[in-house]
């Protein structure tokens, strides 16, 4: 890795880890992790130790971590919200894109180093989870599936960090956060009822609000495919759509964007 | 040719102003000052220098680059009229992170920030965080960045802005010893007795155009003092 994208990823990261937002996340999850697996272990000690009478070891994991993929989500869109905004703000950014670096570059590195501190918290509450609830059941309750769906949720994420700090560029930070939970919101919306409908009934009962809804779900990257497959992968429930044009739509929108986004930097005036 | 060619360059910004066909062709290893007052769009020059804005129509080269191309800014350093950097930083940490962004690492980069702590003399501030400093010793920070990696072009925004006289001495010291070194130094500044005493070319921009480009010198020989000669310039335009 050359040295300027070396140097620029850590200081994106010594800038963000100092986020108020990562420090109150960081704490109150420990708390809960810690009290939940508290209140569970007082159950199961309740139920004469045995745990399986009404709940698995495993499920109680996956819930938890679907509560963790929704805070992951909020930090992300944080993160890429101020990632950029932040060296306006600061004044700061002339003197980023004064170095021989071109702005694509930067943009990208940036975004780089706020996906890997989002990696980086996200594991360390995966971990602590997987740990004190492996100790609560007195069992490994880590799964396979549980790794996948951390690898396939880190794409997610990565994704919505990449929305977040597109929109940054054109809007004020409350705007951008509106915009970013706005557009995922409705993206997930579409995608949960388009994605198991078969193409014949796309247009049966067509209504304004189902013609916007499918308008959304082919303009928009199908971030939702990431996140309904990393559900099943800790469910271990079959997706039951059609993969292939859920895995092209992705690729090609998304590349289509950072297209976009690449064009939209490149031409901005600072 | 030289290591800095603008050509025809315009840029406006709705109906409130507008740089109008600025021309520049500024020569390897000088001193050239942009003069102007409050407005004139000596930044906004200096930005289309760095690619920070876009034109609506001309070119700039910076050593045979185009400004769109990165390799345009290689070897060429810049500080803002007010320079800031991120609080958590310690001098030290700053001038290595711009080190690292020139592509500079190593033995080599920490002999070349303990050389420009020491040019600003600001050694004893090495390890003290930015949010500890005063604004003088964060634009001596910026100052030594000046001294980080082979800058063949420095680029001042109003750098005599907020130094203290030592500072401003010291300042002084550095640029000429930087043209000593064959560098090359364009300064955006207001004050005229400072660039008079430095500078070997000047440009007089007003209100987006270029009023006159020469050498100090020549100005010299028939006026009085560059003061004199800016007053008229301006005053010129005015009427």
């Amino acid at each position: 890795m050359k040295a300027q994208y070396k140097a620029l990823i850590i200081d994106t990261i010594l800038k963000e880890v100092r986020s108020k937002t990562l420090i109150f996340v960081f704490v109150a999850t420990t708390a809960s992790i810690l009290i939940g697996h508290m209140i569970l272990s007082t159950i199961i000690n309740s139920m004469g130790g045995d745990a399986t009478i009404s709940i698995s070891g495993i499920d109680a994991l996956s819930v938890n971590f679907r509560i963790l993929n929704a805070i992951n989500f909020i930090l992300a869109a944080v993160f890429g919200i101020s990632v950029i905004k932040s060296d306006y703000e600061n004044n700061i950014i002339y003197q980023y894109l004064s170095f021989p670096i071109s702005r694509a570059e930067y943009f990208f590195t940036r975004i780089l180093g706020s996906w890997l501190l989002v990696m980086a918290y996200y594991a360390y509450s995966y971990l602590l989870s997987a740990i004190l609830f492996s100790f609560t059941f007195k069992k490994m309750v880590f799964t396979s599936g549980h790794f996948l769906s951390f690898l396939v949720l880190g794409l997610y994420l990565l994704l919505v960090i990449f929305i977040s700090v597109f929109f940054s560029l054109f809007m004020n930070k409350i705007g951008a956060l509106f915009a970013t939970f706005a557009s995922c919101i409705a993206a997930a919306a579409a995608f949960g009822t388009f994605a198991k409908t078969p193409y014949a009934e796309y247009f049966v009962n067509m209504s304004a609000f189902k013609g916007v809804g499918l308008v959304l779900y082919y303009i928009f990257p199908r971030i939702s495919f990431l996140d309904s497959s990393a559900t099943a992968l800790l469910s271990s429930t079959p997706l039951g759509m059609n993969l292939i044009e859920q895995i092209i739509h992705l690729i090609v929108l998304t590349a289509a964007y950072v297209m976009l986004a690449q064009y939209v930097i490149k031409k901005k005036d600072f | 040719m030289g290591i800095i060619q603008i050509t025809d360059i315009s840029k406006s910004y709705g109906n409130d102003f507008s740089l109008q066909n600025i021309n520049l062709d500024i020569e390897k290893g000088k001193i050239f000052a942009l003069l102007g007052p409050n407005g004139a769009g000596k930044t906004t020059l200096v930005k289309l220098m760095l690619n920070l804005m876009h034109s609506d129509s001309g070119k700039i080269e910076i050593n045979q680059h185009n400004v769109e191309d990165k390799n345009s800014r290689m070897g060429v350093a810049f500080i803002p009229e007010k320079f800031s950097f991120f609080p958590f930083y310690t001098a030290k940490g700053a001038l290595e992170f711009f080190g690292k962004m020139k592509g500079i690492e190593g033995a080599e980069l920490d002999l070349q920030v303990s050389h420009a702590l020491g040019e600003l003399n600001i050694s004893e501030l090495a390890d003290r965080k930015i949010s500890k400093m005063s604004k003088g010793q964060v634009q001596r920070i910026g100052l030594a960045s000046i001294l980080i990696g082979n800058n063949d072009l420095i680029i001042l925004d109003e750098p005599f802005s907020g130094l203290d006289p030592i500072g401003i001495r010291d300042l002084k010291e550095i640029i000429k010893k930087l043209k000593s070194q064959g560098k090359t130094l364009f300064i955006n500044s207001h004050i005229l007795m400072e660039m008079e005493q430095l500078c070997d070319e000047i440009a007089i921009l007003n209100k987006g155009k270029l009023l006159f480009s020469g050498k100090v010198v020549d100005v010299l020989q028939t006026e009085a003092s560059l003061d004199d000669f800016f007053y008229k310039m301006i005053n010129g335009d005015r009427q």
